[in-house]
C-alpha cells in the first residue's frame, strides 16, 4: 500500500471512529441502560444455573459471557448491519463517491465500536463480579488480554465480511441478521459451555469467533471450570487464522459486492 | 377503527413485504426459536432431573409474545422518527398516535402468536410437553396479554417521544429486568426472598403463569400456586386495565410534549 | 486536456421483476469542458439522476463510455473519486448529532485532507456561506437552507475538479438559493480546471448559471446548446406587448393588413388596468417602428410597451412537449 493510500485509510478510520466514540458520549443514557441490560441478562443465567443446581464456577462462565456479549452485539448491529443504516441515511453514496476505501470506514466503525463497547463491557463485568461474588484467576490476566484481543480481531473481521452484504441487500439482510442474532449468541456459548453443543453443532459454532474466544478466556480466568472445547493455545491460533481469513474475504467481498451493487443499481436504493 | 386497521396493515407490510410470502412464513416460524433455544439446551443438558423444562419453555414462549409487542411499540417511535421520517405525518393525520401504535403492535402480536403456534406443533410432541389446553383461559389470556404488553409499550413509547437522545438499550434494560423477575425462565424461588416477593408483582408474571396453566392444564411449580387459575385471570385483567389506561395517559402526554418541544421530526443518527 | 467529462452513447437499462426492462438512458452523448457549468434539464424520470449517478461512479452503464477527468468511470473509478464531489438537493445525509464543523471535517478526512488544511478551508467556506457562527451547532438543529449550505461547503472543501449538483436549491429559500448560485459561479471561475454539472427543475437557475444546457427526456438528449441558442431556435421572431388607450377590431384589421404577411397581431386586455393590450409577433425587430407609426396613424396612444424574450422554460416546454406529442402519435393505433 502506498503512503498516500495508507494515510487516506488511516484518516478515514480515524474520522469514522471519532464519530462513533464521541457521538456516543453525547447520548449519556446508553451507559446506564446498556450496563443494566447486560447485567440483567447475566443475572438471568446465573439464577437459572442456581435453579438447575450447577456449581458456582458457572457464575464465572456467565459473567465472562456477559462481558463478551456487548461486543457480539456491537459487531452485529454496529458493524455488520451499519451499511444498511448508512444507505438509509444517504451517507453510503457520499462515502462511495469519496476516494476512501469502504474497508477504512468499517475498520473505523470497528475500532470506535470496540472502544465504546469496552466501557460498557467492563462495567457489566465489574457489576457482575461485585454482585455475584465471582472469582477470577488474576495470574493469567495478561494472557487473557491477549486472547481477548485476538477474539476481537476475529469477531470484527467477521462483522466486516457480513457488512458487504448490505451494499446489495436491504431489509432482507437486516431481517436475517435479526433472525440469527439470538441463535448465534446461544451457539457461541455465551452463557453455557460450548462443549455441550455436540460435535455437529460445535463445528458450526466454532466459526463464530466468540465461541472459541470465550472458551479460551474461561480456561485462563476460571481454571476450576474444566469443560472445554480445545486447549486455549489451539483456540487462539484458530482465532488468528479465522481473523486473517475473514480479513481476506472481507476485502474481496467489499470490492466484489460493490461492483455487483453498482451494476444492479442497489447502492442508492432505499427502503428495499 | 379505520385508523387502527390501517395501522395494522402498515405493521403487516413493514414486517412482511421485504421478501416473498413463503419465505416470510418460514421466517415467522423460525424467529421464536432464538428465544427458546437456550432453554432447550440448558434444561436438556443440566436440568433433566428438575423437570422444569415445560415450565421454562412455556414461560419463555409467552414472554416472547409480550416482548414483541413491547419492543415494537417502543422502537416504532424511533423508527418512524429517524428512519422512515413519517412520525410527523402520523401526528398530522386524524388517527391518534396511541391508536397507530396499538395497531402496529397488534399485528406484531398476531405474528408472534402465529410463530408460537407453529413451533408448539413440533415442540409438544418432540419434547413430550404437557398439553391440555383450556381454550377459554387461553383466548382470554391472549387478549389480556396484548393489553398488558400494549400498556407497557405505550408507556415506553411516551418516554421515547419525550427524549430524543434515548438509546433503544433502555428498552432492553427494562425488559431484561422484568424477564429476570417474571419467573418466565425459572421459578423466582431461586432469588433472595425480597426479590422473590417482588417477582409476584411484575406485570408479566401472572400472565405467563396463566398461559402456562391454560396450555399445560396444570400448575407446574409453586410460583403463584396460592392463586387459582380464575384468580390469576382476574389479576391479569386488572393489570391489563391499569397498565393500558396508564400507558394511554402517558403516551397522550408524551405526544403533546413532543409537539411542544419540536421532537416530532428530529434525527440523532451517528 | 480541456474535456472534463465525455459521455458517449450511454445506455442504462433497469431490469424489473415481472415487468419489461426499463430503458432509463438510450444512447446519451455529450461533452463538458473545464470552466463550464453544464446543465442537464428534463422532466421527472427523464434520466438526469441516472446520468449523474453513472458519472459519479455510483452506477455502472449498461453500454457506452463515460470518462471523468480522463478516467473511465467503470474501470478507473478509484482514480475518478478523488477528483469529484456530489451535492444533492434535499440531502439528509451526515450524522445529526455532529456539529457543522465536525461533519465537514469528517468528510474532508474521507478525501485524505490534512486536518489543518481542512479546517482552514472549512472556515473559509463557512464564512462565505455565512455559517461560521453556526459551526458548533448540531446538524439536526439546522433549517433546510442552512443544511444545504453546509452540504455545499462539504462539496467544495475537498477542491474537486468536477462538482455534481443534483438539484442543489431544492426546498431552499430565495436568499439561500441566490447565495448558493453565486458561490457556484465564483467557484468555477476560481480555477481553470473546474467544472460543474447541474441538474435542476428551476429554469431560471439554469438560464442564469449554465454556459450550456442539455435537455433530456425519456433517456434521450433532445437538445444541447447554450441557453441563448435554445431560446433563439424556439422562435426567431421579435415579440412585443403594447398597452394602448383604445383599439377596436376595425382598427386592428387595418393595422394588420398594413404590417403585411408574417406579422401577427393579437388583441387582448391588460390584466391589471384592463386597458387594451396588443401582442405583436414581428418577422423583424425593425418592424416595430412601422407598427408604432401605424398605431399613431389610427389615433392610438401608447401607454406601455415591453419586448418579450422567450425563456428557457418556453424552450424546454416546447421541446419536451413536442416529444410527448411525437410519442403519442407513434403509439396511436390510427397512425
Amino acid at each position: 500500500m502506498k503512503k498516500k493510500q495508507l494515510l487516506l485509510f488511516l484518516r478515514t478510520l480515524n474520522a469514522r471512529a471519532y464519530v462513533r466514540i464521541f457521538g456516543q458520549m453525547r447520548e449519556a443514557t446508553w451507559v446506564v441502560a446498556s450496563v443494566l441490560g447486560g447485567f440483567f441478562t447475566m443475572a438471568t443465567y446465573i439464577y437459572l444455573y442456581r435453579t438447575l443446581g450447577t456449581g458456582s464456577e458457572f457464575s464465572g462462565l456467565v459473567v465472562l459471557g456477559g462481558f463478551m456479549t456487548p461486543f457480539f452485539l456491537n459487531v452485529l448491529w454496529g458493524v455488520a448491519t451499519q451499511l444498511y443504516w448508512e444507505k438509509e441515511m444517504g451517507n453510503l453514496e457520499l462515502m462511495l463517491v469519496s476516494p476512501a476505501p469502504l474497508s477504512a470506514f468499517l475498520v473505523g466503525l470497528s475500532v470506535g465500536g470496540a472502544m465504546h463497547t469496552m466501557l460498557r463491557s467492563l462495567a457489566v463485568l465489574f457489576f457482575g463480579i461485585a454482585v455475584f461474588k465471582v472469582e477470577f484467576t488474576v495470574l493469567h490476566l495478561p494472557l487473557g488480554l491477549l486472547v481477548f484481543l485476538v477474539t476481537l480481531f476475529s469477531m470484527y473481521g467477521l462483522g466486516i465480511v457480513f457488512s458487504s452484504l448490505f451494499l446489495y441487500h436491504g431489509r432482507d439482510a437486516w431481517r436475517t441478521a435479526d433472525l440469527v442474532m439470538e441463535p448465534t449468541n446461544v451457539l457461541s456459548g455465551s452463557y453455557f459451555p460450548a462443549r455441550f453443543l455436540g460435535v455437529g453443532l460445535l463445528g458450526i459454532a466454532a466459526l463464530i469467533p466468540t465461541t472459541l474466544g470465550l472458551d479460551a478466556l474461561r480456561q485462563l480466568l476460571v481454571p476450576s471450570f474444566t469443560v472445554r472445547v480445545l486447549d486455549w493455545r489451539w483456540e487462539s491460533l484458530i482465532l488468528i487464522g479465522l481473523g486473517l481469513v475473514f480479513a481476506f474475504i472481507a476485502s474481496w467481498a467489499l470490492r466484489s459486492v460493490e461492483y455487483k451493487a453498482r451494476r444492479d443499481a442497489r447502492l442508492t436504493l432505499r427502503w428495499q | 377503527m379505520k385508523g387502527f386497521l390501517a395501522s395494522m396493515y402498515v405493521g403487516l407490510q413493514i414486517e412482511s413485504n421485504w421478501t416473498k410470502k413463503w419465505v416470510w412464513v418460514l421466517y415467522l416460524a423460525a424467529y421464536p426459536i432464538g428465544s427458546f433455544l437456550a432453554v432447550i439446551i440448558l434444561y436438556g443438558v443440566f436440568g433433566q432431573k428438575t423437570g422444569l423444562l415445560p415450565y421454562a419453555l412455556y414461560g419463555t414462549i409467552f414472554y416472547y409474545s409480550l416482548s414483541m409487542v413491547f419492543f415494537d411499540m417502543a422502537f416504532s417511535v424511533h423508527d418512524d422518527r429517524e428512519h422512515y421520517q413519517t412520525l410527523k405525518y402520523i401526528f398530522l393525520s386524524s388517527t391518534s398516535y396511541r391508536t397507530y401504535l396499538c395497531g402496529r403492535a397488534a399485528t406484531r402480536y398476531l405474528i408472534a402468536l402465529a410463530g408460537i403456534v407453529i413451533n408448539l406443533c413440533w415442540l409438544v410432541p418432540a419434547l413430550r410437553l404437557p398439553f391440555h389446553p383450556n381454550w377459554g383461559y387461553l383466548i382470554a389470556g391472549t387478549v389480556l396479554g396484548y393489553l398488558v404488553a400494549a400498556g407497557l409499550g405505550l408507556a415506553m413509547a411516551s418516554v421515547f417521544l419525550l427524549t430524543i437522545k434515548l438509546d433503544i438499550d433502555v428498552v432492553d434494560a427494562l425488559f431484561g429486568g422484568m424477564f429476570v423477575l417474571s419467573g418466565a425462565l425459572f421459578p423466582p424461588t431461586a432469588f433472595p426472598a425480597v426479590f422473590a416477593e417482588i417477582a409476584e408483582f411484575v406485570p408479566m408474571s401472572p400472565f405467563i403463569e396463566l398461559m402456562r396453566r391454560a396450555v399445560s392444564g396444570k400448575v407446574l411449580t409453586s410460583f403463584l400456586s396460592d392463586m387459582s387459575t380464575f384468580q390469576l385471570l382476574g389479576r391479569v385483567a386488572l393489570s391489563a386495565a391499569v397498565l393500558f389506561a396508564l400507558g394511554s395517559v402517558l403516551v397522550s402526554f408524551g405526544s403533546r410534549q413532543a409537539q411542544r418541544k419540536g421532537y416530532i421530526d428530529v434525527t440523532t443518527a451517528f | 486536456m480541456h474535456t472534463a467529462i465525455q459521455v458517449e452513447n450511454l445506455t442504462r437499462v433497469f431490469n424489473q421483476r415481472g415487468r419489461a426492462p426499463f430503458h432509463a438512458l438510450r444512447g446519451v452523448s455529450f461533452d463538458v469542458s473545464y470552466g463550464e457549468i453544464f446543465g442537464l434539464l428534463g422532466p421527472n424520470g427523464a434520466g438526469k439522476t441516472t446520468t449523474i449517478k453513472i458519472m459519479s461512479t455510483l452506477l455502472l452503464p449498461t453500454s457506452g463510455c463515460v470518462t471523468v477527468a480522463g478516467f473511465d468511470v467503470e474501470k478507473d473509478y478509484a482514480h475518478v473519486r478523488p477528483l469529484i464531489s456530489l451535492i444533492s438537493g434535499g440531502e439528509t445525509s451526515g450524522y445529526g448529532i455532529l456539529t457543522v464543523e465536525e461533519q465537514l471535517w469528517m468528510f474532508s478526512q474521507f478525501y485524505g485532507m490534512e486536518t489543518p488544511v481542512a479546517r482552514a478551508r472549512i472556515e473559509e467556506y463557512l464564512k462565505v456561506v455565512g455559517m461560521w457562527d453556526s459551526r458548533r451547532q448540531q446538524m439536526n438543529r439546522l433549517s433546510t437552507g442552512m443544511r444545504q449550505k453546509v452540504n455545499l461547503v462539504r462539496g467544495l472543501v475537498t477542491d474537486p475538479k468536477v462538482l455534481f449538483l443534483d438539484e442543489p436549491t431544492l426546498g431552499v429559500d430565495v436568499e439561500a438559493s441566490v447565495i448558493i448560485r453565486s458561490i457556484v459561479r465564483d467557484w468555477v471561475q476560481g480555477k481553470p480546471e473546474r467544472s460543474v454539472i447541474l441538474t435542476t427543475h428551476y429554469m431560471a437557475e439554469a438560464d442564469e448559471l449554465c454556459s450550456r444546457v442539455a435537455i433530456i427526456n425519456h433517456g434521450l438528449i433532445l437538445a444541447n446548446a447554450a441557453p441563448s441558442q435554445l431560446k433563439q431556435d424556439l422562435d426567431s421572431r421579435a415579440h412585443y406587448e403594447i398597452t394602448v388607450d383604445r383599439l377596436d377590431g376595425e382598427q386592428l384589421d387595418l393595422i394588420t393588413a398594413f404590417m403585411g404577411e408574417g406579422n401577427d397581431l393579437v388583441l387582448g386586455a391588460d390584466k391589471v388596468t384592463n386597458s387594451p393590450m396588443l401582442v405583436a409577433h414581428l418577422m423583424h425587430e425593425s418592424d416595430i417602428a412601422r407598427l408604432i407609426t401605424a398605431l399613431a396613424g389610427q389615433g392610438v396612444t401608447l401607454e406601455y410597451m415591453r419586448k418579450l424574450e422567450p425563456t428557457l422554460e418556453d424552450a424546454f416546454l416546447r421541446m419536451v412537449g413536442r416529444r410527448f406529442e411525437d410519442e403519442e402519435e407513434a403509439a396511436s393505433p390510427v397512425s
